[in-house]
Protein backbone atom coordinates (compact mmCIF):
# COMPACT_ATOMS: atom_id res chain seq x y z
CA UNK A 1 0.00 0.00 0.00
CA UNK A 2 1.17 3.36 -0.77
CA UNK A 3 2.18 6.22 1.46
CA UNK A 4 -0.96 8.25 0.27
CA UNK A 5 -3.12 5.26 0.62
CA UNK A 6 -2.33 4.61 4.34
CA UNK A 7 -3.07 8.51 5.20
CA UNK A 8 -6.10 8.10 3.44
CA UNK A 9 -7.29 5.21 5.13
CA UNK A 10 -5.96 6.84 8.35
CA UNK A 11 -8.39 9.68 7.51
CA UNK A 12 -11.34 7.49 6.38
CA UNK A 13 -10.99 5.66 9.95
CA UNK A 14 -10.92 8.56 11.97
CA UNK A 15 -13.82 10.49 10.32
CA UNK A 16 -15.84 7.53 10.60
CA UNK A 17 -14.94 7.60 14.56
CA UNK A 18 -16.01 11.26 14.18
CA UNK A 19 -12.15 12.03 15.66
CA UNK A 20 -12.06 15.47 14.74
CA UNK A 21 -8.96 16.02 16.32
CA UNK A 22 -6.88 12.95 15.11
CA UNK A 23 -8.57 13.65 11.34
CA UNK A 24 -7.18 17.53 11.79
CA UNK A 25 -3.85 16.28 12.82
CA UNK A 26 -3.53 14.11 9.83
CA UNK A 27 -4.35 16.66 7.17
CA UNK A 28 -2.33 19.22 8.85
CA UNK A 29 0.77 16.54 9.02
CA UNK A 30 0.17 16.22 5.27
CA UNK A 31 -0.08 19.70 4.40
CA UNK A 32 3.00 20.44 6.28
CA UNK A 33 5.24 18.23 4.03
CA UNK A 34 2.77 18.02 0.35
CA UNK A 35 0.74 21.59 0.72
CA UNK A 36 -2.39 22.12 1.30
CA UNK A 37 -2.92 22.07 -2.60
CA UNK A 38 -1.62 18.49 -2.35
CA UNK A 39 -3.80 17.21 0.71
CA UNK A 40 -6.81 19.22 -0.80
CA UNK A 41 -6.53 16.88 -4.57
CA UNK A 42 -4.84 13.85 -3.07
CA UNK A 43 -6.07 13.55 0.09
CA UNK A 44 -8.72 14.85 1.57
CA UNK A 45 -10.94 15.15 -1.12
CA UNK A 46 -10.91 11.45 -2.04
CA UNK A 47 -11.57 10.51 0.86
CA UNK A 48 -14.45 13.07 1.00
CA UNK A 49 -16.04 10.74 -1.98
CA UNK A 50 -15.69 7.35 0.24
CA UNK A 51 -17.31 9.38 2.88
CA UNK A 52 -20.18 10.08 0.41
CA UNK A 53 -20.67 7.22 -0.86
CA UNK A 54 -21.39 5.97 2.81
CA UNK A 55 -23.78 8.52 3.68
CA UNK A 56 -25.71 7.92 0.62
CA UNK A 57 -26.11 4.18 1.49
CA UNK A 58 -27.25 5.58 4.74
CA UNK A 59 -24.26 4.44 6.63
CA UNK A 60 -23.36 7.44 8.02
CA UNK A 61 -25.25 8.95 10.77
CA UNK A 62 -26.14 12.57 11.24
CA UNK A 63 -23.25 13.11 14.17
CA UNK A 64 -20.40 12.07 11.87
CA UNK A 65 -21.61 13.94 8.79
CA UNK A 66 -21.78 17.11 11.31
CA UNK A 67 -18.32 16.03 12.64
CA UNK A 68 -16.99 16.20 8.91
CA UNK A 69 -18.54 19.56 7.79
CA UNK A 70 -16.48 21.06 11.45
CA UNK A 71 -13.24 18.68 9.66
CA UNK A 72 -14.04 20.63 6.15
CA UNK A 73 -14.45 24.08 7.69
CA UNK A 74 -11.68 23.86 9.60
CA UNK A 75 -9.34 21.99 6.77
CA UNK A 76 -10.85 25.18 4.46
CA UNK A 77 -9.96 28.02 6.80
CA UNK A 78 -6.13 26.82 7.36
CA UNK A 79 -5.86 26.31 3.55
CA UNK A 80 -7.29 29.97 2.65
CA UNK A 81 -4.41 30.98 5.28
CA UNK A 82 -1.83 29.02 3.66
CA UNK A 83 -0.96 31.75 1.23
CA UNK A 84 -0.93 29.15 -1.55
CA UNK A 85 -4.37 29.84 -3.51
CA UNK A 86 -4.52 32.86 -5.02
CA UNK A 87 -7.64 34.66 -7.00
CA UNK A 88 -6.51 32.72 -10.05
CA UNK A 89 -7.64 29.50 -7.95
CA UNK A 90 -11.19 31.09 -7.03
CA UNK A 91 -13.84 30.79 -10.06
CA UNK A 92 -15.99 34.10 -9.92
CA UNK A 93 -18.89 32.57 -12.24
CA UNK A 94 -19.35 29.89 -9.06
CA UNK A 95 -21.79 31.96 -7.20
CA UNK A 96 -24.77 30.58 -5.40
CA UNK A 97 -27.53 31.43 -2.77
CA UNK A 98 -28.44 29.43 0.15
CA UNK A 99 -30.73 29.49 3.08
CA UNK A 100 -33.36 27.22 4.49
CA UNK A 101 -37.17 27.73 3.53
CA UNK A 102 -39.56 30.01 4.42
CA UNK A 103 -40.67 28.63 8.17
CA UNK A 104 -37.88 26.33 8.53
CA UNK A 105 -35.31 26.64 11.24
CA UNK A 106 -33.08 23.77 10.77
CA UNK A 107 -30.04 25.08 9.79
CA UNK A 108 -27.91 22.44 10.51
CA UNK A 109 -27.81 20.73 6.74
CA UNK A 110 -27.54 24.20 5.15
CA UNK A 111 -24.13 24.93 7.07
CA UNK A 112 -22.81 21.68 5.99
CA UNK A 113 -23.90 22.57 2.39
CA UNK A 114 -21.99 25.93 2.84
CA UNK A 115 -18.99 24.46 4.09
CA UNK A 116 -18.77 21.64 1.55
CA UNK A 117 -19.72 24.39 -1.70
CA UNK A 118 -16.66 26.44 -0.36
CA UNK A 119 -14.71 23.85 -0.61
CA UNK A 120 -15.63 23.59 -3.89
CA UNK A 121 -14.69 26.76 -4.99
CA UNK A 122 -18.31 28.59 -4.51
CA UNK A 123 -18.84 32.07 -3.60
CA UNK A 124 -21.83 31.49 -1.28
CA UNK A 125 -24.60 33.87 -0.04
CA UNK A 126 -26.19 32.55 2.83
CA UNK A 127 -29.11 34.09 3.78
CA UNK A 128 -30.03 32.11 6.93
CA UNK A 129 -33.25 30.42 8.31
CA UNK A 130 -36.72 31.26 7.61
CA UNK A 131 -36.05 33.01 4.28
CA UNK A 132 -38.91 34.39 2.11
CA UNK A 133 -38.75 33.50 -1.51
CA UNK A 134 -38.58 37.61 -2.84
CA UNK A 135 -35.71 37.63 -0.57
CA UNK A 136 -34.09 34.07 -2.20
CA UNK A 137 -34.54 36.13 -5.86
CA UNK A 138 -33.49 39.39 -5.20
CA UNK A 139 -29.99 38.07 -3.46
CA UNK A 140 -29.35 35.90 -6.89
CA UNK A 141 -30.36 39.15 -8.92
CA UNK A 142 -27.95 41.24 -7.28
CA UNK A 143 -24.94 38.61 -6.89
CA UNK A 144 -25.49 37.02 -10.25
CA UNK A 145 -25.84 34.12 -8.87
CA UNK A 146 -27.06 30.78 -11.11
CA UNK A 147 -28.10 28.84 -8.29
CA UNK A 148 -30.30 28.81 -5.34
CA UNK A 149 -29.87 25.89 -2.78
CA UNK A 150 -33.08 25.85 -0.63
CA UNK A 151 -32.87 23.66 2.52
CA UNK A 152 -36.06 22.04 3.89
CA UNK A 153 -36.28 19.81 7.32
CA UNK A 154 -40.28 19.09 7.00
CA UNK A 155 -42.91 18.28 4.91
CA UNK A 156 -44.42 21.34 5.35
CA UNK A 157 -41.65 24.00 5.22
CA UNK A 158 -40.70 22.09 2.26
CA UNK A 159 -43.97 22.95 0.43
CA UNK A 160 -43.08 26.90 1.09
CA UNK A 161 -39.87 26.31 -1.54
CA UNK A 162 -42.86 26.14 -4.48
CA UNK A 163 -43.38 30.02 -3.60
CA UNK A 164 -39.91 30.10 -4.50
CA UNK A 165 -40.33 28.65 -7.97
CA UNK A 166 -43.25 30.62 -8.23
CA UNK A 167 -41.31 33.87 -7.89
CA UNK A 168 -38.47 32.43 -10.16
CA UNK A 169 -40.95 31.83 -13.01
CA UNK A 170 -42.83 35.22 -12.58
CA UNK A 171 -39.52 36.99 -12.85
CA UNK A 172 -38.77 35.20 -16.11
CA UNK A 173 -35.55 33.80 -14.74
CA UNK A 174 -36.78 30.15 -15.46
CA UNK A 175 -34.03 28.33 -16.00
CA UNK A 176 -31.52 31.11 -15.94
CA UNK A 177 -31.59 30.63 -12.06
CA UNK A 178 -31.59 27.36 -10.91
CA UNK A 179 -33.23 25.71 -7.94
CA UNK A 180 -31.96 23.07 -6.16
CA UNK A 181 -33.46 21.51 -3.09
CA UNK A 182 -31.98 19.36 -0.13
CA UNK A 183 -32.77 18.67 3.44
CA UNK A 184 -34.05 15.66 5.13
CA UNK A 185 -37.41 15.09 4.04
CA UNK A 186 -35.91 14.74 0.89
CA UNK A 187 -34.09 12.03 1.47
CA UNK A 188 -36.83 10.23 2.70
CA UNK A 189 -38.98 11.42 -0.62
CA UNK A 190 -36.71 12.67 -3.37
CA UNK A 191 -39.97 12.77 -5.48
CA UNK A 192 -40.86 15.58 -3.21
CA UNK A 193 -38.21 17.62 -5.50
CA UNK A 194 -40.60 17.49 -8.35
CA UNK A 195 -43.40 18.44 -6.39
CA UNK A 196 -42.14 21.88 -5.11
CA UNK A 197 -40.51 22.46 -8.64
CA UNK A 198 -36.96 21.82 -7.55
CA UNK A 199 -34.52 21.00 -10.73
CA UNK A 200 -32.37 18.86 -8.59
CA UNK A 201 -31.46 17.18 -5.32
CA UNK A 202 -28.73 15.28 -3.68
CA UNK A 203 -28.81 13.08 -0.27
CA UNK A 204 -26.17 14.92 1.56
CA UNK A 205 -24.15 17.97 1.47
CA UNK A 206 -20.92 16.66 0.01
CA UNK A 207 -22.68 15.73 -3.36
CA UNK A 208 -23.83 19.54 -3.71
CA UNK A 209 -20.84 20.32 -5.35
CA UNK A 210 -21.48 18.31 -8.21
CA UNK A 211 -25.16 18.99 -8.87
CA UNK A 212 -24.32 22.95 -8.36
CA UNK A 213 -21.61 22.61 -10.71
CA UNK A 214 -24.70 20.51 -13.09
CA UNK A 215 -27.14 22.94 -12.61
CA UNK A 216 -24.74 25.84 -13.52
CA UNK A 217 -23.74 24.34 -16.62
CA UNK A 218 -28.19 24.39 -17.81
CA UNK A 219 -27.69 28.22 -15.75
CA UNK A 220 -24.91 29.03 -18.29
CA UNK A 221 -27.20 28.17 -21.43
CA UNK A 222 -29.38 30.54 -20.61
CA UNK A 223 -27.10 33.40 -20.73
CA UNK B 1 -64.24 -5.89 21.57
CA UNK B 2 -63.70 -2.32 22.49
CA UNK B 3 -61.01 -0.45 21.82
CA UNK B 4 -59.64 -0.69 24.84
CA UNK B 5 -59.75 -4.65 24.87
CA UNK B 6 -58.24 -4.50 21.60
CA UNK B 7 -55.11 -2.80 22.26
CA UNK B 8 -54.74 -4.51 25.86
CA UNK B 9 -55.00 -8.15 23.65
CA UNK B 10 -52.56 -7.14 20.96
CA UNK B 11 -50.32 -6.31 24.22
CA UNK B 12 -50.42 -8.79 26.28
CA UNK B 13 -50.33 -11.63 23.17
CA UNK B 14 -54.03 -12.25 23.52
CA UNK B 15 -56.21 -12.64 20.14
CA UNK B 16 -57.99 -9.12 19.24
CA UNK B 17 -61.14 -9.86 17.42
CA UNK B 18 -59.04 -8.03 14.37
CA UNK B 19 -56.12 -5.91 14.09
CA UNK B 20 -56.04 -2.77 16.46
CA UNK B 21 -55.50 0.75 14.83
CA UNK B 22 -53.62 3.53 15.87
CA UNK B 23 -53.16 6.96 13.48
CA UNK B 24 -51.48 10.00 15.02
CA UNK B 25 -53.96 12.41 14.11
CA UNK B 26 -53.47 15.01 16.72
CA UNK B 27 -53.63 18.14 13.98
CA UNK B 28 -56.39 16.54 12.16
CA UNK B 29 -58.68 17.10 15.07
CA UNK B 30 -58.35 20.70 14.31
CA UNK B 31 -59.11 19.90 10.63
CA UNK B 32 -61.98 17.75 11.87
CA UNK B 33 -63.22 20.75 14.45
CA UNK B 34 -62.65 23.61 11.64
CA UNK B 35 -60.31 24.92 15.00
CA UNK B 36 -57.68 27.39 14.42
CA UNK B 37 -53.83 26.43 15.42
CA UNK B 38 -53.58 28.67 17.54
CA UNK B 39 -56.61 28.29 19.45
CA UNK B 40 -56.52 24.31 19.12
CA UNK B 41 -52.71 23.97 20.44
CA UNK B 42 -53.27 26.33 23.33
CA UNK B 43 -56.77 25.22 24.77
CA UNK B 44 -57.13 21.77 26.17
CA UNK B 45 -61.37 21.69 25.96
CA UNK B 46 -60.82 22.52 22.30
CA UNK B 47 -58.21 19.76 21.50
CA UNK B 48 -60.46 17.75 22.95
CA UNK B 49 -63.07 18.44 20.67
CA UNK B 50 -61.00 17.92 17.95
CA UNK B 51 -60.01 14.71 19.32
CA UNK B 52 -63.44 13.60 19.72
CA UNK B 53 -64.12 14.12 16.15
CA UNK B 54 -61.44 11.86 15.45
CA UNK B 55 -62.56 9.19 17.66
CA UNK B 56 -65.98 9.34 16.09
CA UNK B 57 -65.01 9.44 12.51
CA UNK B 58 -61.46 7.99 12.33
CA UNK B 59 -62.50 4.31 13.75
CA UNK B 60 -58.99 4.66 15.20
CA UNK B 61 -58.31 2.48 18.34
CA UNK B 62 -56.00 5.25 20.58
CA UNK B 63 -56.63 8.57 20.54
CA UNK B 64 -53.17 11.09 20.95
CA UNK B 65 -52.89 14.15 23.44
CA UNK B 66 -50.73 17.02 21.64
CA UNK B 67 -48.35 15.85 19.06
CA UNK B 68 -46.45 19.20 19.11
CA UNK B 69 -42.93 18.72 20.53
CA UNK B 70 -42.53 22.48 20.69
CA UNK B 71 -44.63 23.03 22.89
CA UNK B 72 -42.31 21.55 25.56
CA UNK B 73 -39.44 23.50 24.00
CA UNK B 74 -41.86 26.79 24.58
CA UNK B 75 -42.15 25.54 28.50
CA UNK B 76 -38.44 25.65 28.48
CA UNK B 77 -37.96 29.36 26.86
CA UNK B 78 -37.95 28.65 23.27
CA UNK B 79 -40.03 30.71 20.91
CA UNK B 80 -42.87 29.27 18.49
CA UNK B 81 -44.57 30.52 15.23
CA UNK B 82 -48.13 29.49 14.68
CA UNK B 83 -48.73 29.15 10.95
CA UNK B 84 -52.07 27.81 9.34
CA UNK B 85 -53.59 24.33 9.57
CA UNK B 86 -50.05 23.07 10.97
CA UNK B 87 -47.78 22.03 14.09
CA UNK B 88 -46.19 25.15 15.69
CA UNK B 89 -42.59 25.10 15.05
CA UNK B 90 -39.80 26.57 17.23
CA UNK B 91 -38.87 29.76 15.85
CA UNK B 92 -36.35 30.73 18.05
CA UNK B 93 -34.25 28.58 20.49
CA UNK B 94 -32.78 29.24 23.64
CA UNK B 95 -29.20 30.90 23.83
CA UNK B 96 -26.77 28.53 24.53
CA UNK B 97 -23.13 27.83 23.78
CA UNK B 98 -22.61 24.05 24.03
CA UNK B 99 -20.49 23.13 26.87
CA UNK B 100 -22.02 25.61 28.47
CA UNK B 101 -23.45 24.74 32.13
CA UNK B 102 -27.65 24.94 32.16
CA UNK B 103 -30.20 24.26 35.27
CA UNK B 104 -33.57 24.33 34.27
CA UNK B 105 -35.69 24.66 37.10
CA UNK B 106 -38.33 21.55 37.02
CA UNK B 107 -40.71 23.00 38.83
CA UNK B 108 -41.21 26.25 36.63
CA UNK B 109 -41.00 24.09 33.86
CA UNK B 110 -44.38 21.92 34.87
CA UNK B 111 -45.70 24.90 35.90
CA UNK B 112 -45.21 26.71 32.42
CA UNK B 113 -48.45 27.39 30.69
CA UNK B 114 -47.49 25.36 27.64
CA UNK B 115 -46.72 22.00 29.85
CA UNK B 116 -50.22 23.07 31.65
CA UNK B 117 -51.89 23.41 27.89
CA UNK B 118 -50.45 19.32 27.45
CA UNK B 119 -51.24 17.91 31.31
CA UNK B 120 -54.79 19.78 30.49
CA UNK B 121 -55.45 18.13 27.59
CA UNK B 122 -54.69 14.84 28.37
CA UNK B 123 -56.73 15.08 30.90
CA UNK B 124 -59.79 16.07 28.70
CA UNK B 125 -59.26 13.93 26.38
CA UNK B 126 -59.02 11.27 28.45
CA UNK B 127 -62.18 12.55 30.07
CA UNK B 128 -64.07 12.63 26.76
CA UNK B 129 -62.89 9.61 25.03
CA UNK B 130 -60.92 7.72 27.52
CA UNK B 131 -63.80 4.83 28.07
CA UNK B 132 -63.76 3.31 25.16
CA UNK B 133 -60.24 4.48 23.45
CA UNK B 134 -56.65 4.20 24.56
CA UNK B 135 -55.16 7.31 25.52
CA UNK B 136 -52.06 7.59 24.38
CA UNK B 137 -50.09 10.70 25.99
CA UNK B 138 -46.88 12.19 23.61
CA UNK B 139 -43.99 13.32 26.15
CA UNK B 140 -40.76 14.27 24.62
CA UNK B 141 -37.77 12.24 26.16
CA UNK B 142 -34.97 14.28 27.68
CA UNK B 143 -32.49 13.32 25.03
CA UNK B 144 -34.52 14.95 22.48
CA UNK B 145 -35.81 18.10 23.90
CA UNK B 146 -32.45 19.61 23.98
CA UNK B 147 -32.51 19.42 20.17
CA UNK B 148 -35.96 21.52 20.13
CA UNK B 149 -34.48 23.74 22.98
CA UNK B 150 -31.24 24.60 21.82
CA UNK B 151 -31.37 23.44 18.26
CA UNK B 152 -30.42 20.27 16.71
CA UNK B 153 -26.46 21.76 15.43
CA UNK B 154 -25.42 22.63 19.59
CA UNK B 155 -27.22 20.04 21.05
CA UNK B 156 -25.58 17.60 18.83
CA UNK B 157 -22.24 19.46 19.58
CA UNK B 158 -22.61 18.57 23.03
CA UNK B 159 -23.58 15.22 22.77
CA UNK B 160 -19.96 14.87 20.99
CA UNK B 161 -17.55 16.90 22.58
CA UNK B 162 -18.50 17.66 25.96
CA UNK B 163 -20.23 14.59 27.61
CA UNK B 164 -20.37 15.36 31.22
CA UNK B 165 -22.49 18.81 30.52
CA UNK B 166 -24.92 16.83 27.90
CA UNK B 167 -25.34 14.12 30.89
CA UNK B 168 -26.03 16.74 33.12
CA UNK B 169 -28.74 18.31 30.61
CA UNK B 170 -30.24 14.73 30.40
CA UNK B 171 -30.87 13.86 34.05
CA UNK B 172 -31.81 17.70 34.80
CA UNK B 173 -34.83 17.64 31.12
CA UNK B 174 -35.51 13.90 32.93
CA UNK B 175 -36.90 14.94 35.82
CA UNK B 176 -39.15 17.35 33.69
CA UNK B 177 -39.95 13.88 31.68
CA UNK B 178 -40.66 12.03 34.73
CA UNK B 179 -42.88 14.38 36.24
CA UNK B 180 -44.85 15.25 33.07
CA UNK B 181 -45.46 11.40 32.74
CA UNK B 182 -46.78 11.04 36.30
CA UNK B 183 -48.73 13.27 35.34
CA UNK B 184 -50.14 11.90 32.31
CA UNK B 185 -50.96 9.02 33.98
CA UNK B 186 -52.78 10.23 37.07
CA UNK B 187 -54.61 12.30 34.63
CA UNK B 188 -56.03 9.57 32.79
CA UNK B 189 -53.26 8.26 29.67
CA UNK B 190 -53.42 4.31 29.53
CA UNK B 191 -49.76 5.17 28.44
CA UNK B 192 -46.62 7.72 27.53
CA UNK B 193 -45.65 7.28 23.73
CA UNK B 194 -41.96 8.68 23.51
CA UNK B 195 -38.83 9.14 20.76
CA UNK B 196 -35.39 8.83 21.40
CA UNK B 197 -33.77 10.01 18.30
CA UNK B 198 -30.88 10.98 19.98
CA UNK B 199 -29.87 7.45 20.93
CA UNK B 200 -30.23 6.04 17.29
CA UNK B 201 -27.23 4.71 15.03
CA UNK B 202 -28.42 7.21 11.87
CA UNK B 203 -28.68 9.98 13.95
CA UNK B 204 -25.19 9.80 16.96
CA UNK B 205 -22.26 7.77 17.09
CA UNK B 206 -21.50 4.47 19.42
CA UNK B 207 -19.92 6.00 22.18
CA UNK B 208 -22.79 8.54 22.34
CA UNK B 209 -25.14 5.66 22.55
CA UNK B 210 -23.11 3.84 25.24
CA UNK B 211 -23.98 6.93 28.11
CA UNK B 212 -27.06 8.37 26.64
CA UNK B 213 -28.84 4.53 27.11
CA UNK B 214 -27.62 4.49 31.17
CA UNK B 215 -29.09 7.73 31.52
CA UNK B 216 -32.63 7.08 29.75
CA UNK B 217 -32.69 3.77 31.46
CA UNK B 218 -32.49 5.45 35.05
CA UNK B 219 -34.87 8.28 34.06
CA UNK B 220 -37.41 5.64 32.66
CA UNK B 221 -36.96 3.74 35.56
CA UNK B 222 -38.18 6.30 38.03
CA UNK B 223 -41.75 6.44 36.20
CA UNK B 224 -44.56 3.22 36.25
CA UNK B 225 -46.87 2.80 33.59
CA UNK B 226 -46.87 1.81 30.13
CA UNK B 227 -44.29 3.08 27.35
CA UNK B 228 -44.31 2.72 23.84
CA UNK B 229 -41.21 4.00 22.39
CA UNK B 230 -41.45 5.88 18.57
CA UNK B 231 -38.85 5.61 15.97
CA UNK B 232 -39.11 9.25 15.69
CA UNK B 233 -37.80 9.88 11.82
CA UNK B 234 -34.71 7.24 11.51
CA UNK B 235 -35.24 3.36 11.43
CA UNK B 236 -35.01 0.86 14.42
CA UNK B 237 -33.46 -2.22 12.83
CA UNK B 238 -30.05 -0.90 14.69
CA UNK B 239 -31.64 0.82 17.10
CA UNK B 240 -34.40 -1.04 18.89
CA UNK B 241 -32.28 -3.65 20.89
CA UNK B 242 -31.37 -1.24 22.86
CA UNK B 243 -34.64 0.01 24.30
CA UNK B 244 -36.08 -3.15 25.07
CA UNK B 245 -35.25 -2.98 28.64
CA UNK B 246 -36.56 0.43 29.55
CA UNK B 247 -39.10 0.14 32.31
CA UNK B 248 -42.65 -0.24 31.34
CA UNK B 249 -41.97 -0.50 27.21
CA UNK B 250 -44.50 -2.59 26.07
CA UNK B 251 -44.30 -1.24 22.05
CA UNK B 252 -42.69 -0.14 19.62
CA UNK B 253 -43.54 2.31 16.61
CA UNK B 254 -41.09 1.20 13.72
CA UNK B 255 -40.13 3.77 10.47
CA UNK B 256 -42.05 3.09 7.58
CA UNK B 257 -38.63 1.72 6.06
CA UNK B 258 -38.12 -0.94 8.69
CA UNK B 259 -39.09 -4.70 7.85
CA UNK B 260 -41.79 -6.09 10.39
CA UNK B 261 -40.10 -9.27 9.76
CA UNK B 262 -36.80 -8.27 11.09
CA UNK B 263 -37.88 -5.95 13.93
CA UNK B 264 -39.94 -9.19 14.90
CA UNK B 265 -36.95 -10.83 15.39
CA UNK B 266 -35.53 -8.27 17.66
CA UNK B 267 -38.69 -7.21 19.93
CA UNK B 268 -39.79 -10.72 20.79
CA UNK B 269 -42.74 -10.49 22.91
CA UNK B 270 -42.70 -6.66 22.09
CA UNK B 271 -45.40 -4.96 20.50
CA UNK B 272 -44.74 -3.64 17.04
CA UNK B 273 -46.93 -0.55 15.63
CA UNK B 274 -46.04 0.55 11.98
CA UNK B 275 -45.89 1.30 9.85
CA UNK B 276 -47.85 3.13 7.42
CA UNK B 277 -46.11 6.61 6.38
CA UNK B 278 -48.89 8.80 8.75
CA UNK B 279 -47.81 12.08 6.62
CA UNK B 280 -48.60 10.96 3.22
CA UNK B 281 -51.71 8.99 3.81
CA UNK B 282 -53.04 12.42 2.84
CA UNK B 283 -50.74 12.00 -0.52
CA UNK B 284 -52.13 8.84 -2.15
CA UNK B 285 -55.50 7.42 -2.95
CA UNK B 286 -57.79 5.34 -0.58
CA UNK B 287 -56.80 1.96 -2.89
CA UNK B 288 -53.31 2.82 -2.49
CA UNK B 289 -53.20 3.44 1.32
CA UNK B 290 -55.65 0.15 1.30
CA UNK B 291 -53.16 -2.07 -0.42
CA UNK B 292 -49.96 -0.72 1.62
CA UNK B 293 -52.16 -1.70 4.74
CA UNK B 294 -53.42 -5.11 3.21
CA UNK B 295 -49.18 -5.50 3.05
CA UNK B 296 -48.39 -4.34 6.24
CA UNK B 297 -50.57 -7.01 8.06
CA UNK B 298 -49.39 -9.78 5.56
CA UNK B 299 -45.69 -8.76 6.57
CA UNK B 300 -47.43 -9.37 10.31
CA UNK B 301 -48.90 -12.43 9.38
CA UNK B 302 -49.04 -14.94 12.37
CA UNK B 303 -48.64 -12.76 15.35
CA UNK B 304 -51.48 -11.00 17.39
CA UNK B 305 -48.93 -8.70 19.22
CA UNK B 306 -49.57 -6.09 16.33
CA UNK B 307 -51.14 -2.82 15.86
CA UNK B 308 -51.54 -1.13 12.12
CA UNK B 309 -50.35 2.32 13.09
CA UNK B 310 -48.97 5.40 11.54
CA UNK B 311 -45.33 5.91 11.49
CA UNK B 312 -43.75 9.27 11.07
CA UNK B 313 -44.51 12.36 12.12
CA UNK B 314 -48.59 13.54 12.48
CA UNK B 315 -51.32 12.85 9.60
CA UNK B 316 -51.33 16.29 7.89
CA UNK B 317 -54.01 18.60 7.96
CA UNK B 318 -55.26 17.89 4.23
CA UNK B 319 -56.01 14.12 5.00
CA UNK B 320 -58.93 13.10 3.04
CA UNK B 321 -61.57 11.08 5.83
CA UNK B 322 -61.80 8.35 3.10
CA UNK B 323 -58.09 7.70 3.21
CA UNK B 324 -57.88 7.41 6.81
CA UNK B 325 -60.83 5.04 7.01
CA UNK B 326 -58.78 2.85 4.33
CA UNK B 327 -56.53 2.09 7.06
CA UNK B 328 -59.18 0.69 9.60
CA UNK B 329 -61.22 -1.13 6.49
CA UNK B 330 -57.65 -2.60 5.57
CA UNK B 331 -58.08 -4.29 9.40
CA UNK B 332 -61.13 -5.24 9.02
CA UNK B 333 -60.80 -7.21 6.09
CA UNK B 334 -57.65 -8.53 6.82
CA UNK B 335 -58.97 -9.74 9.76
CA UNK B 336 -62.41 -11.20 8.31
CA UNK B 337 -60.31 -13.34 6.11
Amino acid sequence: MTTIAIQQNKLMEALIQADKEKAIEIITEWAQIHTYKNTLISLFQPVLDKFGDLWYKGEISLAQGYVAGLIAEEVFISASKSGEFSKEDSDNNKIAVIGNAEDDYHGLGRKLLVIFLKMGGWQIYDLGNDVVAKDFVDKAIETGASVIGVSAMMYTTAHNIKKLREEIDARNLTGKIQLAVGGAIFRIRPELCAEVGGDGTVDNALEANELFLKLKEISDRYK
Amino acid sequence: MNSIERVFAAVTGAVPDRTPVSLTASLYGAALSKCPVTEYYRKPQLYAEGQALVARHCNTDIIFSPFAFPLFAEACGANLSFKNNTVPVVKEYLPYTPGEQVNFDVSKLISHPASEYILQSVAQVAKTVGKEKIVAAINISPCDLPAMVFGIERWLHTLLFHKEEAKHIIMNLGEYFAEMSRQMYQLGAHLVATTVNFTNPQMVTGPVISYVIPLLTEIFAKVEGVKVIHHGGPDFDTAVQNYLHFNGAVGFVISPRDKIKNIRQLVNDKTILGNIDGPFIGKQTRESVYKKCEQILHDNEGNTRFILSSSNADLSYETPLENILAVSRAAEDYSAK
